[in-house]
């Protein structure tokens, strides 16, 4: 693969904000908090300060409570992020697994809160997508367009069944994988967020396995840091034009054609 | 733009080598001017996997004629017919002009307790050689696997030795900051601290000082850290202490004489 000296390479070497171009971090946490480990700078000052000092222009955002606490505490505190930043959040609404009854009440609750995704995270709930029937879930979603993103969609086969039988989700990967790349192919529903690519390559790896314009960036911050899941777009050995559909392009499309 | 000088380098084939990277110094050199990273340390893979009385001999060949390439030098728990003593290795350290020390405490499966590495750790001290405390494991990739209780025990009975510690993190930041808070002597190397806006947060409770710019090339992407640095909300002169400074003076604090 060529090494294309762009734009973005000779920001992120001088410590640049992305100026002129539309960046959307498809993969964010807020909320403050998490049992696992203090989040300096948690709360939406801090996140805003870093949005800026990137020049990230919007991030779709889930909490940290609903991954592995009282998900409607997390659902709340993202619905007031979106009511006070419309312009810079893209809420999604977190389910817990472990709730079937409330899942329809609280999307529907939601979505009249102006919140646009739903964000799934399974593993961190004491069990799988696979082993969990959502698919009320999947038809409420179906029935609006709605964004999908999770945490893990388990075997290939399972993400491509669902995406067949749910023509109208946008079915997001939630994190840095290669194993979906012939569902990635196949299915125009179906995108691969760049999250946690932390290993040598991994942005290289990826694209000389799947077109760049299924490809949307993601960082987890609040979870991790901005630049730890920018930068490897910024400096990847790939052209610009790959670099910018990733970074917002594709996002944008994507939440273009959300109807909720 | 802000001087790099890696702290956590490694070359050599590796056990769990993927493809698309690379193990040559040919093509970290390579990458080193593609990414702007001016100097490294460098450790050789078979000295974290294998053997380091063989590793140590391969790190000097690996960085020998190459300014940008410096050497780190692999500790064992003393064993005869596997390890030389610490005093003679010091000496040959200083022979080669290797300025820093490292232990993989999970690969090689020790502690860091006085019964076991207190000869080590004492001459190492009374050198002032900085020691780099590795808590890679190949194969556990994901938790925080450092032993934080030894580790500041470490820095308690040698508060002249200059502790490093790497890896894993990733997931933990709570007995981190209370170590730094306990230990002066106490330097985190970045190459694994992933966490929100964590080189700032580092900065403001301790000082620039005890953080030190890393990758782990050819493992790890180096842009992670890359990034972290060149877009932490701190001064020019912290960032300049983080990505080379910081090294260097512990490096250059070594006493051989």
């Amino acid at each position: 693969m060529a090494r294309v000296e762009g734009k973005f390479l000779r920001l992120a070497k001088a410590g640049l904000p992305i100026k002129d171009e539309l960046v959307i971090d498809a993969h964010t946490h807020l909320g403050g908090y998490f049992n696992l480990y203090h989040i300096p700078f948690g709360r939406a000052k801090g996140i805003l300060e870093q949005l800026d000092r990137l020049g990230i222009d919007k991030i779709c955002t889930f909490s940290f409570a609903g991954v592995n606490s009282d998900f409607t505490l997390g659902n709340d505190l993202v619905a007031q992020a979106v009511k006070e930043y419309p312009n810079r959040i893209v809420g999604y609404t977190t389910l817990n697994a472990n709730y079937p009854d409330e899942w329809i009440p609280e999307l529907e609750r939601r979505r009249k809160m102006g919140l646009k995704g739903i964000k799934l995270i399974c593993e961190y709930q004491g069990t799988t997508t696979g082993r969990t029937d959502f698919s009320p879930v999947y038809q409420y979603a179906n029935e609006r367009q709605m964004i999908i993103i999770n945490h893990y969609w388990g075997s290939p086969q399972f993400l491509d069944g669902l995406a067949d039988e749910y023509p109208n989700i946008c079915f997001i990967i939630g994190h840095y994988a290669i194993e979906y790349a012939e569902v990635l192919h196949k299915r125009k529903n179906v995108y691969q967020c760049t999250c946690a690519a932390l290993m040598y390559g991994d942005i290289e790896k990826l694209l000389r396995l799947v077109d760049a314009s299924k490809v949307v960036y993601g960082s987890d911050l609040t979870d991790l840091d901005g630049p730890f899941g920018l930068a490897p777009i910024l400096y990847a050995k790939v052209s610009d034009e790959d670099k910018r559909k990733i970074l917002g392009l594709n996002m944008q499309k994507i939440l273009d054609e959300c109807r909720c | 733009m802000v001087r790099f000088f890696d702290a956590n380098c490694m070359l050599g084939r590796y056990n769990l080598f993927r493809s698309g990277s690379f193990y040559t110094k040919e093509r970290l050199l390579s990458d080193m001017e593609y990414y702007g990273i001016s100097e490294a340390l460098i450790f050789h893979a078979v000295s974290m996997e294998n053997s380091p009385q063989m590793g140590n001999q391969l790190t000097l060949k690996e960085t020998a004629n190459t300014k940008s390439l410096h050497p780190v030098w692999t500790f064992l728990p003393s064993v005869p017919n596997e390890t030389s003593p610490a005093e003679v290795m010091v000496r040959e350290m200083q022979k080669f002009n290797v300025c820093m020390a490292r232990l993989f405490p999970l690969q090689f499966h020790f502690d860091l307790d006085d019964y076991c590495l207190g000869e080590i750790l004492d001459v190492l001290s009374n050198h002032r050689i900085p020691v780099i405390i590795d808590y890679f494991d190949s194969l556990m990739p994901h938790d925080d696997r450092t032993d934080w209780k030894s580790v500041v025990d470490v820095c308690r009975r040698y508060p002249d030795l200059p502790v490093i510690v790497t890896e894993f993190r990733f997931r933990t930041n709570r007995r981190l900051y209370q170590a730094m808070d306990k230990c002066p002597n106490l330097h985190i190397e970045l190459s694994a601290l992933w966490l929100f806006r964590a080189v700032e947060s580092i900065c403001r409770k301790f000082e620039a000082e005890r953080l030190l710019f890393g990758t782990r090339l050819p493992i790890r992407d180096p842009s992670c850290a890359l990034g972290m640095v060149n877009y932490a909300m701190i001064s020019e002169e912290e960032k300049e202490l983080v990505a080379c400074m910081n090294l260097r003076k512990l490096m250059e604090g070594v006493r051989y004489g």
